[in-house]
């Protein structure tokens, strides 16, 4: 690991001598494919879904190999874009943050999705991962102008050797399209993320506006909500919402509420037995996996839950799959010992 | 009686729903108001049940008054029992308009989400009529209250505003283009309308209207969007 690195720096630093650089840099890449084919591995053994095991890694795995055969000289262009966000990390330890970052949203995503109530919003991981993203555009952008050009300069007059250029061209293409592919699922992933979070938003929402608080800041100095200090929500969600109720208060003022009798405007009355108000059914049944909490030195671990109403005790063991009720592990996987699948 | 007007209005939105979901994958049914089961906007019914409702409000002040009149007359329970029912007619009567207003309410915004973009699977007879009927919307919106329409406007700008934050995410998309896993880079499309030479990274389409076209999903997405295509569904 530690001459992976040296290797690492040494290409980042080392822009004179050409040949050595590549050469450098084909050892550090290779070994580091082999760590990432080891990581996937793990996702999907993890999940079990390997049309879903969308790695980032992957995509890091393709551009490397593209890039030693075929565009030597922008050999650390996604590096780059990215060393200015993580200015003092290697190559390789970048690499390993980036599929980390991407397996925390692939599994908030995934908890988001089966849990019946809104969970936190995992921020780090998904602004790491658009951020890769947009850097993974340019860069497929950036490429594709590359090899035009290269391709009009050694047009020639010769049909057959025009011809050749052609299918030498097709095959250029193809870790191109395999990129884009991978960025596609990427994309998939975060547009299903952020639109579950926004019908859940809706759903609950009055239930969320009856919670919402605003706060005073210490660090920012400014009133600011509950729920995004809570990361609940983020920004930009946070002003969805605010201005989802607006509207949909007005609604039902307009059209209900204001031509009651003046005793029963509210629109939750605490006197009436019935709560008008949509609330998550924190009961529902759902599909568990033990991850553990990933230190390797207690390998045994186990998690006790009580439920008082059966006055049952179960003994969860890491790597075990469950079907429980949501309000028993709520703790647990707001924690992130249990995911949910 | 109290309450039987309310009962009629919960029953419509159950019955909404009902047509709603048999109504589904029938591609026949060109109203869209229908498909999404907004029925025509009962306003007189619901006066109803608010002027009944305000004369209950009326009804159960008046007894309150009464009751705190003659203190010492605590033990008429038929007297109590009446001003019982009179509050909880008007709940259930509040409870069944709130109920009708958000099912209305939430099949205007599984309309709007539906309709951010132009890249839903219509088929082709269904395009065509919708030519003839002239605007789409305008069917719809008849079918809508004043308030309802100004909500479901506010909601189409809330959520533009919310997905300008993630400009090349496009998750105003639906359906097998946007909500589902993709599968492929490329995808079939028809040609709706004839659109000229249209240029792209890999060459140039010629857009002949009712001809198929084997193209990446990138390139087709402004043309999708401005109409000239449609997704082929295999």
């Amino acid at each position: 690991m530690d001459i992976e690195d040296l290797l690492a720096d040494l290409e980042n630093n080392n822009t004179t001598i050409h040949g050595r650089t590549t050469l450098l840099n084909n050892t550090s890449i290779s070994s580091n494919n082999n760590n990432l084919s080891g990581n996937r591995k793990s996702l999907e053994n993890l999940t079990g879904e390997e049309s879903r095991g969308i790695s980032t890694g992957v995509t890091t795995h393709l551009v490397s190999e593209t890039d030693q055969s075929f565009a030597a000289p922008n050999v650390s262009h996604i590096s780059n874009g990215d060393d200015k966000v993580i200015p003092f990390l290697t190559k390789s330890e970048k690499n390993q943050l980036d599929i980390q970052a991407f397996m925390e949203l692939t599994t908030s995503w995934r908890n988001e999705r089966m849990s019946p109530e809104l969970l936190p919003f995992n921020e780090p991981a998904f602004n790491v991962v658009t951020d890769n993203m947009k850097a993974q555009i340019e860069y497929i952008d950036y490429w594709n102008m590359m090899q035009e050009s290269e391709v009009e300069m050694e047009a020639t007059n010769d049909k057959k050797s025009n011809e050749q250029l052609l299918i030498q061209k097709r095959i250029n293409k193809l870790p191109l399209y395999c990129m884009e592919a991978e960025l596609e699922r990427v994309k998939f992933l975060i547009r299903s993320y952020l639109r579950c979070r926004l019908q859940k938003i809706d759903t609950f929402l009055l239930l969320l506006e009856g919670n919402d608080q605003m706060i005073f800041d210490e660090t920012n100095l400014e009133e600011k909500s509950i729920f995004i200090i809570n990361k609940l929500l983020s920004e930009s969600e946070y002003k969805y919402f605010k201005q989802k109720v607006k509207i949909v208060v007005r609604l039902y003022s307009n059209t209900v509420l204001l031509n009651l009798p003046e005793n029963f405007q509210q629109m939750n009355d605490e006197s009436s037995n019935v709560k008008m108000i949509q609330e998550p059914d924190l009961e529902k049944f759902v599909f568990i996996f033990v991850k553990g909490s990933g230190k390797q030195n207690n390998s045994n671990e186990k998690y006790n839950i009580f439920n008082r109403e059966t006055q049952e005790e179960v003994e969860l063991v890491v790597g075990g799959i469950y079907v429980m009720r949501y309000d028993l592990v709520e703790a647990f996987i707001k924690e992130g010992v249990i995911i949910l699948i | 009686m109290y309450g039987d007007l309310g009962n009629k209005l919960v029953q419509d939105a159950k019955r909404s729903r009902n047509l709603k979901k048999n109504l589904q994958n029938n591609k026949n049914i060109t109203d869209p108001a229908i498909k999404y089961g907004l029925g025509e906007y009962p306003k007189e019914l619901i006066e109803q049940i608010i002027d009944e409702t305000s004369l209950l409000g009326a009804t159960a002040e008046r007894m309150s008054e009464l009751f705190e009149l003659n203190e010492g007359d605590s033990n008429d329970k038929v007297f109590k029992c009446q001003y019982f029912t009179t509050i909880l007619t008007i709940h259930r009567n509040k409870r069944c308009l709130l109920g009708y207003q958000n099912f209305r309410r939430e099949n205007i915004e599984e309309y709007v989400w539906d309709n951010l973009t132009g890249m839903d699977n219509f088929s082709t007879e269904e395009k065509n009529i919708n030519k003839v009927n002239g605007n789409d919307e305008n069917l719809f919106f008849g079918k809508l209250d004043m308030n309802e329409q100004e909500y479901l406007k506010d909601y189409q700008k809330i959520i533009e505003e919310y997905s300008s934050n993630f400009p090349e995410l496009e998750i105003k998309h639906k359906g097998n283009y946007g909500l589902q896993p993709p599968k492929d880079l490329y995808l079939e499309v028809r040609v709706l309308k004839d659109g000229g030479m249209v240029q792209t990274e890999y060459g140039v389409f010629n857009l002949i209207k009712d001809t198929q076209i084997f193209m990446r999903k990138s390139d087709a997405e402004a043309l999708l969007q401005q109409g000239y295509l449609q997704i082929i569904q295999h």
